[in-house]
């Protein structure tokens, strides 16, 4: 449990949960928890993952193809699912990564690089 | 859109359960490494995850097609309501059919009467000759009259009469000219026709 969450700690901008979970898996397979704890680590616990919508996430990007799973071991000795990224999921990646900087890019000349 | 969603729903829902029964098996690993009591890891693992049964519903939800199933209960519902009061049913049923037939036999009427094109060549050519006064407009005639509209008229092809049945009768003149556009209700035209 996160208690030490910064005040300004958003939920996951829509639509871009996908990515997050895609890019997580480049380092290799991971189970849902692996994969949550892992976006919230790695954005310093300014992101919070919905778990509640996590699951469906995962069950929608193996649905497209851009994940496959199979049930394992985990290192705490407990049964869990693992994802793996699949090359049609590594392209998607890429090209989710690319609309985002894109779109990131061009907001960013709106408010200005001076703006406080 | 991917047809490997709508299929084997159970066993995936059952899979999901298991994944996030196993969610939960790690989260309060996790606590329990943190020092909490067994109970309390639990309890928190639990408040962060939320309602399981709602992420389970929601993928159910997605592998579902909602508006088939939604119509489907509809129509089950509808018939047991129905299935519960017969008489009530037999009557609705009864109305309904009732209604419908009423509907046809008057549109069939209406359509004879007044959609359908007269059975004669050119219908559309077919007027009326009116008298037109001060207190409106009214068909008929006297012969003399008839005789002079026959006559005089060159604009028409044809003017035969009917009459209205009586004994002394008073003419209706109706006239056929190809060039002559004129609208007029087609169900004057039948009645008079009949007569021509």
């Amino acid at each position: 449990m996160v208690m030490n969450r910064p005040p300004d700690a958003g939920e996951i901008l829509q639509g871009t949960l996908d990515m997050l979970i895609l890019r997580t898996l480049v380092l290799g397979p991971a189970h849902g928890h692996t994969i949550a704890e892992a976006i919230e680590r790695t954005s310093e616990n300014a992101l919070e993952v919905e778990q509640g919508s996590l699951y469906p996430a995962l069950h929608r990007l193996e649905d497209r193809g851009w994940l496959s799973s199979e049930w394992g071991v985990s290192e705490n000795n407990r049964k869990a699912k693992y994802y793996q990224l699949t090359s049609k999921g590594r392209k998607e990646l890429a090209a989710a990564a690319g609309r985002w900087r894109r779109m990131t890019h061009a907001i960013g000349l709106i408010l200005g690089e001076s703006f406080e | 859109m991917n047809a490997r969603r709508f299929v084997d729903r159970s066993r995936k829902d059952q899979e999901l359960a298991e994944e996030i029964e196993s969610h939960l098996a790690h989260e309060r690993d996790a606590n329990i490494a943190r020092g909490l009591a067994a109970d309390e890891s639990r309890r928190r693992a639990n408040v962060r995850f939320g309602n399981a049964r709602t992420t389970r519903e929601r993928v159910w939800r997605y592998r579902s097609l909602p508006w088939i199933e939604d119509l489907w209960r509809d129509l089950r519902f509808a018939l047991r309501a129905l299935a519960k009061t017969p008489g009530f049913a037999t009557v609705a049923v009864l109305l309904i059919a009732v209604a419908i037939g009423v509907n046809t036999a008057v549109f069939s009427v209406t359509d004879a009467v007044l959609l359908k094109p007269l059975t004669y060549p050119d219908p559309q050519a077919l007027v009326e000759l009116r008298n037109l006064s001060p207190q409106g407009s009214f068909p008929g005639a006297n012969i003399p009259k008839f005789n002079l509209w026959h006559q005089q008229t060159s604009i028409f092809q044809q003017v035969p009469h009917t009459t209205s049945g009586d004994r002394d009768s008073t003419l209706r003149a109706v006239t056929i000219h190809s060039r002559c556009r004129e609208f007029m209700s087609r169900r004057t035209i039948s009645r008079c026709s009949a007569l021509r």
